[in-house]
């Protein structure tokens, strides 16, 4: 559990401390463009080494100055600890844990596990399959490193295969990367299998506990949807995908496009075989959405001793007070929370929590 | 001079400021031995090494085991593979590896000059010496579609390498290694 922050010079933050005394959680409120999402991005950058936005960190450092400093006060199984990380304007990156130097975020990450959720990522389940794809990817990657180097070269390879369509004078100058995809795709798919499983195993007691939908069996379903089908029925991946890419060869010859493999796949949430997109409201996708974050940071936290944290940026903005009501203390007893709003509305669904204004990157109490 | 392999804006400062440095007929010498370099060196006519001559000093020397055909992609493989004192048979330098990105497909490379080294030569084992990169593996299933019309017995180095690991900062003993646990294809 994180007890205390420490930022200086980040973005509009000259030099912050925040403070979770004998509370949880943290409570956040001001209006827009006072550095809510500055401190967030700040306490995530502590276990990362990067923003969630995927901003350069030299964005990150104040113009005059020559760097960012971040610390973090935590504990686990009642050891405190500390880290402390310097991000310069060149790029360099310093982190010490308890004192000692540490080359890599690896360890942070395990201790401090934490997730950065904004509004966009309510809209999981309403946007495009590639949003889906990455969230799932990034997910997997955290859970087995492996799978990010796999992925990198699966990657790689895509590349390589589609400038060949692009550029070559023959069909059959795809072979060599064909035989490449096949094996690393069906890889992709199994490690992304074994994670969706247990992402529904937790969702399915998360909904039973919470109430928002009447059902009794969920699942995430693998969509292969370049092969034409659910995956349950492939049980030989590498075969079926050997021959969607024989059949379809002059297809993708002609698109001059990779029309086939994982990087085509998606995943949907079915209560009782019932699409969560197609058959509920806008209301329960974000629930489900946001509960899909809480779940991910679950397991991901379980592989190690540390307490999860979540950081809400104001994303439940487009969610309804009668189902805030319920997922914040719902979410609040698996996780720590760190949470940005506007105004203090929200501040009785949110039990222990340390409150603080926001203004013009400075905090006040209360 | 920026312009040059792994010398970037900071270095070439530096070069320029250590040429200062010199005396004038120092730097006259670097000048013509780089000119002279450029201008007698060229590619070996039978492996495509970089050589003196028509043909390399790898070539044109009688000891060497000529039942052997190592292949790999660049100049600096042979030098990376003659490092180890392990091998002594022919060369063939492909000349790069399949990349369709960088506009490199099969018939840039020197694969039809290897068929006919092939045909005629007297080998009896070829080596594939190519890095486990996403081009290196394409190209060496691209040779292997190539050889398997010959009835010579084909390895490839099994790398105690990462993936995607180069030959050319591999150190010598994992390159031994690498030779004598080298896999059938
Ligand atoms: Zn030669």
């Amino acid at each position: 559990m994180v007890h205390k922050i420490w930022i200086k010079q980040h973005r509009n933050l000259e030099n912050i401390m925040v403070s979770v005394n004998q509370s949880r959680n943290v409570y956040v409120y001001g209006l827009n463009n006072q550095g809510k999402t500055n401190f967030l991005e700040a306490v995530y950058m502590c276990a990362f080494g990067r923003s969630p936005q995927e901003s350069e960190i030299n964005h990150c450092i104040p113009l005059d100055k020559p760097h960012s400093v971040m610390g973090v006060a935590y504990d686990i199984d009642g050891d405190s600890h500390q880290a402390y990380v310097k991000f310069s304007e060149t790029g360099q990156k310093e982190i010490s844990l308890d004192g000692q130097v540490i080359t890599s975020f690896r360890s942070l990450q395990k201790q401090i596990p934490m997730d950065y959720v904004s509004a966009d990522v309510i809209r999981l389940f309403q946007g495009y399959p590639d949003t889906r794809r990455r969230d799932l990817d990034q997910f997997v990657g955290q859970l087995d490193h492996e799978y990010t180097a796999i992925l990198k070269r699966y990657s790689q390879v895509l590349k390589q295969k589609s400038a060949a369509l692009k550029e070559s004078i023959n069909p059959s100058s795809v072979d060599v990367w064909n035989d490449q995809l096949i094996p690393l795709a069906e890889v992709l798919v199994n490690r992304r299998l074994l994670a969706l499983k247990q992402l529904s195993d937790k969702l399915q007691l998360f909904m039973d506990e919470l109430g928002l939908v009447e059902f009794s069996k969920l699942d995430c379903l693998y969509q292969a949807k370049s092969l034409g089908d659910a995956l349950d029925q492939f049980p030989n991946y590498q075969e079926k995908l050997k021959q969607k890419l024989k059949e379809g060869r002059l297809k993708e010859w002609h698109s001059k496009q990779c029309l086939y493999g994982p990087h085509r796949d998606d995943f949907s949430i079915r209560f009782d075989g019932k699409s969560l997109t197609n058959f509920f409201s806008r209301g329960i996708n974000r629930a489900v959405s946001l509960l899909v974050k809480v779940a991910q940071l679950q397991i991901l936290s379980n592989r190690g001793k540390g307490f999860p944290l979540l950081l809400l940026d104001d994303a439940l903005a487009e969610i309804d007070d009668t189902n805030r009501s319920k997922l914040l203390p719902f979410i609040s007893a698996h996780t720590q929370i760190f949470y940005t709003t506007t105004d203090r509305s929200d501040e009785n669904f949110l039990p222990e929590c340390m409150v603080y204004q926001i203004k013009k990157g400075v905090l006040s109490n209360g | 001079m920026a312009k040059l392999p792994s010398v970037g804006k900071k270095s070439a400062q530096r070069l320029a400021f250590h040429f200062l440095s010199q005396t004038q007929d120092v730097v006259d010498q670097l000048a013509e031995t780089m000119v002279r370099t450029r201008r007698n060196i060229r590619y070996c006519d039978t492996c495509f090494n970089i050589s003196l001559s028509e043909r390399c000093h790898i070539c044109s020397d009688a000891g060497r085991d000529e039942h052997v055909l190592c292949v790999v992609s660049e100049p600096r493989d042979v030098f990376s593979v003659e490092r180890t004192h392990h091998y002594h048979g022919h060369y063939h330098v492909l000349g790069g590896l399949i990349s369709p990105l960088d506009g490199i497909h099969p018939e840039v490379l020197r694969i039809q000059e290897l068929v006919e080294r092939l045909r005629s030569g007297t080998f009896t084992e070829i080596i594939l010496a190519i890095n486990p990169t996403v081009e290196g593996d394409a190209t060496l299933l691209y040779l292997n579609s190539v050889l398997a019309s010959f009835q010579i017995k084909t390895t490839k180095l099994a790398y105690g390498l990462p993936m995607g690991g180069d030959i050319e900062y591999a150190d010598e003993l994992t390159l031994q290694q690498a030779f004598h646990g080298r896999t059938g294809i």
